[in-house]
């Protein structure tokens, strides 16, 4: 009997959904609008993560050694921190002096100026190095450090001084950027759930009297529950599948103008990647505002 | 032993006045009783009492030997199906054909989906709405929901039926209509609670009358007239 009247009650949320269109419709447009929100943060706040990870994987230091140090030296000791394997160090590169001069008149743009300098200097003036770059920026301090101990005597100098302000800067603003993005996904978040909860709520007010005549012809508690947490959670799916095609829809947009603002922004790609993740979250968002908001809303109702 | 039992109920809403005063009375299985007094007298409230949907400020209500306030919460749908309800607004639910509301309260008791199948089609013949079955509460007149609302409340043959002005939106055919029906039911053993201010429903059935005045029984008679 349970079994039959469980499936009663599903069957009744299922009515209650078709057939009061316009509160369904009305239901779904408001918490689809909120899912959105939340689908565009958690989107915006994987490319933010993204992107400082790429800003990061951008940022490295070099080792500048002796000119008197030989090459075969250099990449020894590159091979034997490769094989430590050491976690503060994700990659470690060397560039030797004449791949130094090219990639120094490359960044100068072959300068007429720069050019007759080297010329006027007779032989590259670039030494041998080794370009660093750390897992974590937090993490440079200590290999510099490390560099300027353990093979003091083959160095001549680092660009880590010279860019620790930089690198410290930019630590700094990522760092707030991150937090920033997590404390408004975290607002939005909680903003699109009160609103979705206030229009369930609301849905269910419009049932309020259908509440008493059921309990009136002896349905219990459960059997009133039932159907009305289900028509929640069928509010919370539909809307997120609305959400979830507007938002596709609109990443596929606004990729085109997000490439021509900036070159190697991928929107689409991105999205591609994640939108396992954004999908997911939107429906399962969808799928706990809807139960856990009309739960609560019919609690109320029933506490007579 | 009788079927319903007032012993010195008093009922007072929160910060109001006094809505009923001390009620002694019984009311025995088959009976036909009319509760008649002004608007605002309590009239609803007593039968309230009766189905619980409001408890006794002062005093007991029984149902047989069980006293009603002692019923718990979770309980109390199982003890309402002791009772078939209708009120001055039929309350179908308004997203229901007019068989789905009459079904729904076999539904909610689990009945199987035969019985539902056999027994409400049977209900709506008596009430004559067998051509408007698949209607929405909307798309009938008023008599036609209370005859709904009144097949949605015996179809599962309570042992009474509480009727509420039930004919106090009607035209005087449609109010004929249902206090035949009501007789009708009666006679098939359910006992009747009709709480009324409308003089010719009384004088209509003419049995039992308990007369409410400012929250007090001023008169119980076995065959009673308004006038009386």
């Amino acid at each position: 009997m349970k079994t039959l009247k469980f499936a009663r009650a599903i069957k009744e949320g299922f009515l209650n959904f078709y057939r009061d269109k316009w509160l369904t419709l009305a239901t779904i447009s408001v918490m689809a609008l909120t899912l959105f929100l939340i689908g565009v943060t958690v989107f915006l706040g994987l490319a933010v993560h993204q992107t400082i990870a790429n800003i990061e994987k951008r940022i490295n230091i070099s080792i500048y050694f002796n000119f008197d140090v030989p090459e075969d030296d250099i990449i020894a000791i590159q091979k034997s921190l490769e094989e430590k394997n050491l976690s503060e160090i994700q990659k470690i590169e060397f560039v030797s002096r004449a791949q130094a001069l090219e990639q120094f008149k490359t960044y100068s743009d072959n300068d007429p100026d720069i050019l007759d300098a080297l010329d006027v200097v007779g032989e590259n003036p670039l030494p041998d190095a080794l370009v660093i770059t750390a897992a974590d920026t937090s993490n440079y301090e200590s290999i510099n450090t490390f560099f300027e101990e353990e093979y003091s005597a083959l160095i001549s100098n680092t660009s880590y001084r010279k860019n620790k302000g930089t690198i410290s800067q930019v630590r700094d603003r990522m760092i707030f950027v991150r937090n920033a993005t997590s404390f408004l996904s975290i607002l939005f978040i909680l903003i699109a759930g009160l609103v979705t909860f206030n229009t369930v709520r609301m849905s269910i007010y419009a049932h309020r009297k259908e509440f008493e005549v059921m309990r009136l012809v002896g349905a219990s508690n459960t059997y009133v529950k039932i159907p009305v947490i289900f028509e929640g959670i069928l509010y919370g799916l539909a809307s997120a599948i609305c959400a979830v095609i507007v938002l596709i829809v609109l990443v596929y947009l606004v990729d085109p103008f997000a490439k021509g603002i900036l070159e190697d922004a991928n929107i689409s790609g991105l999205y591609g990647s994640q939108a396992l993740t954004v999908v997911l979250s939107m429906v399962a968002g969808g799928f706990v505002l809807g139960m856990g908001s009309s739960y609560i809303a019919i609690r109320r109702y029933l506490e007579r | 032993m009788s079927l319903i039992r007032f012993e010195n109920v008093s009922m007072v809403y929160p910060q109001g006045a006094p809505i009923l005063r001390d009620l002694n009375f019984e009311i025995e299985q088959g009976d036909f009783v009319s509760v008649i007094g002004v608007s605002g007298v309590g009239k609803s409230t007593l039968l309230k009492l009766i189905y619980a949907e409001e408890r006794p400020t002062e005093g007991r209500v029984f149902f047989g030997e069980r006293d009603v306030s002692t019923i718990k919460k979770r309980l109390l749908p199982f003890y309402r199906r002791n009772f078939g309800t209708v009120f001055q607004d039929s309350k179908l639910l308004d997203n229901k054909t007019i068989y789905e509301n009459v079904a729904y309260a076999l539904e909610v008791q689990g009945k199987s989906s035969a019985q539902i199948g056999e027994e409400v089609p049977k209900i709506l013949e008596i009430v004559g709405l067998s051509h408007q079955y698949d209607k929405y509460p909307g798309q009938v007149s008023g008599g036609e929901a209370q005859r709904a609302s009144l097949a949605r409340a015996v179809i599962h043959r309570p042992r009474v039926l509480v009727a509420d002005e039930p004919t106090g939106n009607l035209d005087p055919n449609a109010t004929w209509n249902i206090m035949q029906l009501l007789l009708k039911i009666n006679e098939f053993g359910t006992t009747v609670i009709l709480a009324t201010h409308d003089t010719a429903t009384v004088d209509f059935v003419q049995r039992r009358v308990i007369v409410l005045q400012d929250g007090s029984i001023v008169s119980d008679k076995q065959r009673g007239m308004y006038e009386d």
